[in-house]
């Protein structure tokens, strides 16, 4: 929270010269839609994730969405739970899983940071970060898509190749990331409609009219 | 000498002279003589040298023909918040998809416009203009400064948020690097300007697209909008003489008098031309149109010339609500309640009190010009109307079954028409997303599709605003129309011969005739039928009050008129759970020629022309269906898009 406040501010300050008051350009002064913003330039595209995500629902790759927008007291709970149990399945592949570099996921549309990281204490994971470590792999994802792979339903490389799940940072650790999720899914049962990790999803993204 | 008397001497000069005749007609007693160019005489020689006869009605034609239809207010990627929430479109991307280009959003959505604009200003804000994406982009100005180098390679290296942390620290502390300042004067904001010009200049295509040079100056002291939009005549060479007004002092101000000195200082300076459109007056805690002080000066001659000569057009419908009329000032117009956002100023901190309304909305401006027009020597609002988008993502996309939204955040996903668009704790102020509207556009009667032609046009205030569609509206004011002038297929022919068009004057007319009206009307091509034309008529009259009036002048099918004038509704054929309609009702097109029942010639008055159409979709609609999502209770799912004219004012002699 204090990360995204910090990044929402200094946005803030700069589109007004400075001086950091309540009235904008626009009338939009949701700090969220401040840190969203700076993500698509922090982290080229990754504002096309969200689309990724209703479209993958229209066809089929993911679960339908709810028609009706209700209010979930108990959903930061519930993903904090799926980061937990995400960051559990990591660490029985970790290290060298992870890799040097921790790993932090962002999740749109909240921007909430949880890092996974190896340290001296082992496999650590932090959920509600302030933001990501330096020299981290970044994963911009959605609560669903995290669900998904929990639930088996989407294998990350097919979230990957569909937009699901964008990976930025160094090369290498982006590789190890993929290889922890390889071997993570090698232990699992095949997500229904999938086989093998490596096939791709038959489905077309086509999120057309 | 007369035409036809000149005729006639040449015709007998040349047979006197002997010149250009067969040589039978030479003999000028030889009348009837024949020859293989028939039989020649004086007579017929005569009508030979008469001015010919024009066949083709449309020869010498030096009026506008077809209204130009574009966006005078779109932001990129280069606006600081727009930038902010996350617009990676730049003022060049702005252009590809206003002409027609499919282009990927900053959502990766394909977005392609129904058919292309035919102009566009990209209006970026001109605080700040271009620092995002330079920091973003690494631009040479930013990385020739060590610390600029630095956040940019933290950026690359994935380390961007420490980047920003490290930005704001230095921003607070005073330590932000000089170079990186992006006021006017700087490099870099000689260069984002620079940019937006070169861009402009790039795309701008005489003949097929116009592209403007342009900018928003965004005066928002305590939250309270008096935002302008300033439009340059010119090219690059002269807009690139001098930087944007900002709000900031010493750069800028926030008072629109000093921002129509700096316009004043370009045209004089340079022998350039610019011109200033005010919006969302809604929004200004009633400080848009004042009728007593502004700043803290008393209104007086020297405002009012100023104002009228640099705000010749006021944008009256766009994203942010539409400010044409609004129910409470205008309780007998059923249709004034459209789009309307009466909560508030800008960001909510104000709440909306029932007394600033007359000075936030258009109408009541126009009515309450006429009175400083009385008592200063000129009418400050005598503006024309457009509209325009204030789309903050780089796509003037308006139309409801495409409509990209207004930020980033707002492009078509299955949440944004449940999102909140503000929410002002403090005041308990909020907006919801889905009162956001997919609105509007400008269109323009100019001669041809230039800069000079279209500015002019604008200058002279031949426009009209639409909610989206490309509606084609005439509207003629005079002292001659009669009812079958309605009946011409050409309405401009006689609407220029015989009276003024939108956004003209009319001056004491002869004794005892009260002014007429040529209205004509023809639906968008693939939009919905029309409903209705209604004339807006506002007056002072000799006691000082002021008074206005809506008719309906033309409608559709045999529907008609009670006691009072009002025709009843037009129908609905909205299907809003499939989000589809049907041109089964109203009517493609409407003409009338209308004379004002209730004229006094010694009242100063002002008419404008709105055309209505039937009931359609509204975005929310296409949202519904296309996501299966359910709207919140108060969600409104329907919308009467509407076309407004520049007015035609009437002054007694």
């Amino acid at each position: 929270m204090a990360y995204r406040k910090k990044l929402a501010a200094a946005f803030l300050a700069l589109s007004l010269g400075g001086e950091v008051t309540p009235a904008l350009a626009c009338g939009y002064h949701d700090p969220s839609a401040f840190a969203r913003g700076a993500l698509n330039w922090l982290y080229p595209d990754s504002l096309h994730v969200p689309t990724a995500e209703w479209q993958a629902e229209d066809a089929g790759l993911l679960p339908p969405r709810k028609a009706r927008t209700e209010r979930d007291l108990f959903e930061f709970h519930r993903i904090a739970a799926d980061m937990k149990n995400l960051g559990a399945r990591l660490a029985s592949v970790a290290p060298p899983g992870v890799g040097e570099q921790g790993l932090s996921v962002v999740l749109l549309n909240s921007v909430m940071w949880t890092r996974y990281a190896t340290g001296g204490g082992g496999f650590t994971t932090e959920v509600h970060a302030d933001g990501p470590g330096e020299s981290d792999v970044v994963a911009v994802t959605t609560p669903k898509v995290v669900r998904a792979l929990l639930d088996g339903v989407l294998t990350f490389s097919s979230a990957e190749a569909h937009g699901l799940l964008r990976l930025y940072g160094a090369a290498e650790g982006q590789q190890a990331l993929r290889a922890s999720f390889l071997e993570l899914e090698m232990t699992m049962p095949a997500a229904p409609g999938e086989r093998a990790p490596d096939n791709q999803a038959s489905a077309e993204i086509t999120g057309s009219r | 000498m007369g035409c036809g008397n000149l005729t006639k001497s040449l015709a007998a000069g040349v047979i006197a002279a002997g010149l250009s005749l067969p040589a039978a007609a030479q003999n000028p007693s030889n009348d009837g003589n024949a020859a293989d160019t028939g039989v020649l005489n004086s007579e017929k020689a005569a009508r030979g040298h008469q001015q010919p006869a024009v066949y083709s009605p449309y020869a010498d034609r030096n009026f506008p023909t077809r209204p130009f239809f574009g966006d005078t207010h779109l932001h990129t990627a280069f606006s600081m918040d727009a930038g902010a929430f996350g617009a990676r479109l730049t003022p060049r991307d702005a252009y590809r998809f206003a002409r027609g280009e499919q282009v990927i959003s900053s959502t990766g959505q394909p977005a392609k416009l129904s058919r292309p604009l035919d102009f566009l200003v990209v209006a970026d804000h001109s605080d700040n203009m271009g620092f995002f994406p330079d920091l973003f982009a690494g631009k040479a100005n930013v990385l020739a400064d060590p610390t600029g180098r630095k956040w940019y390679d933290m950026i690359k290296s994935g380390k961007g948020n420490d980047a920003a942390i490290d930005i704001i620290v230095s921003f607070s502390h005073g330590t932000f690097p000089k170079d990186l300042f992006y006021f006017p004067g700087s490099q870099p904001y000689r260069n984002a300007w620079q940019v937006t010009i070169d861009a402009a200049e790039e795309f701008n295509d005489p003949g097929n697209f116009t592209a403007f040079i342009g900018y928003e100056w965004t005066s928002n002291t305590g939250g309270n909008n008096l935002h302008r939009n300033v439009i340059f005549r010119d090219g690059g060479e002269k807009a690139s003489l001098v930087e944007p007004f900002t709000v900031y002092p010493p750069y800028g101000s926030d008072n629109p008098a000093e921002l129509w000195k700096w316009m004043a200082r370009y045209e004089e300076t340079y022998n350039g031309s610019v011109l200033a459109i005010p919006h969302n007056g809604n929004l200004s805690s009633g400080l848009m149109f004042p009728v007593e002080e502004a700043f803290g000066k008393k209104l007086d001659a020297d405002y009012v010339a100023t104002r009228a000569k640099w705000e010749r057009l006021y944008e009256a419908t766009q994203t942010k609500g539409t400010g044409e009329a609004h129910p409470n000032l205008s309780p007998n117009d059923e249709f004034a309640g459209f789009e309307i956002w009466d909560k508030g100023n800008l960001d909510g901190s104000v709440p909306k009190k029932p007394e600033m309304l007359e000075f936030e909305y258009a109408r009541a401006a126009y009515k309450n010009g006429l009175k400083l027009e009385k008592s200063l020597g000129t009418n400050p609002f005598k503006f024309g109307l457009i509209g325009s988008s204030d789309a903050h993502n780089g796509l003037s996309a308006l139309r409801e079954e495409n409509f990209f939204g207004k930020t980033t955040p707002q492009e078509p996903s299955p949440h944004r028409m449940t999102s909140v668009f503000v929410d002002n704790k403090k005041t308990g102020v909020t907006v919801m997303d889905w009162e956001v509207g997919a609105s509007g556009y400008a269109a323009v009667w100019a001669e041809e599709n230039t800069r000079a032609s279209i500015w002019d046009a604008m200058h002279r205030k031949e426009t009209y605003g639409t909610t989206g569609p490309r509606m084609i509206v005439r509207f003629f004011g005079g002292w001659d129309f009669v009812a079958e002038d309605a009946h011409n297929r050409l309405p401009a022919d006689v609407g220029y011969r015989k009276g003024v068009p939108m956004g003209g004057d009319l001056q004491k007319g002869p004794e005892g005739k009260a002014p007429s009206f040529l209205v004509a009307a023809l639906k968008d091509p693939i939009g919905a039928n029309l409903d209705r034309y209604q004339i807006v008529k506002g007056w002072l009259d000799a006691q000082g009050n002021l008074h206005e009036k809506v008719y309906d002048v033309a409608w559709s099918g045999d529907r008609q008129a009670d006691a009072e004038g009002k025709v009843p509704a037009v129908g609905d054929t909205v299907d809003v759970e499939n989000a589809t309609w049907s041109n089964s009702i109203g009517a493609p097109e409407l003409a009338a020629v209308w004379t004002d029942p209730d004229f006094d010639p010694a009242q100063p008055a002002f008419y404008y022309g709105r055309v209505i159409e039937i009931p359609t979709p509204r975005w929310t609609a296409y949202d519904a269906k296309h996501f299966g999502v359910e709207p919140l209770p108060g969600t409104r799912m329907t919308v009467e898009e509407r076309a407004f004219t520049s007015p035609i004012w009437y002054t007694p002699g």
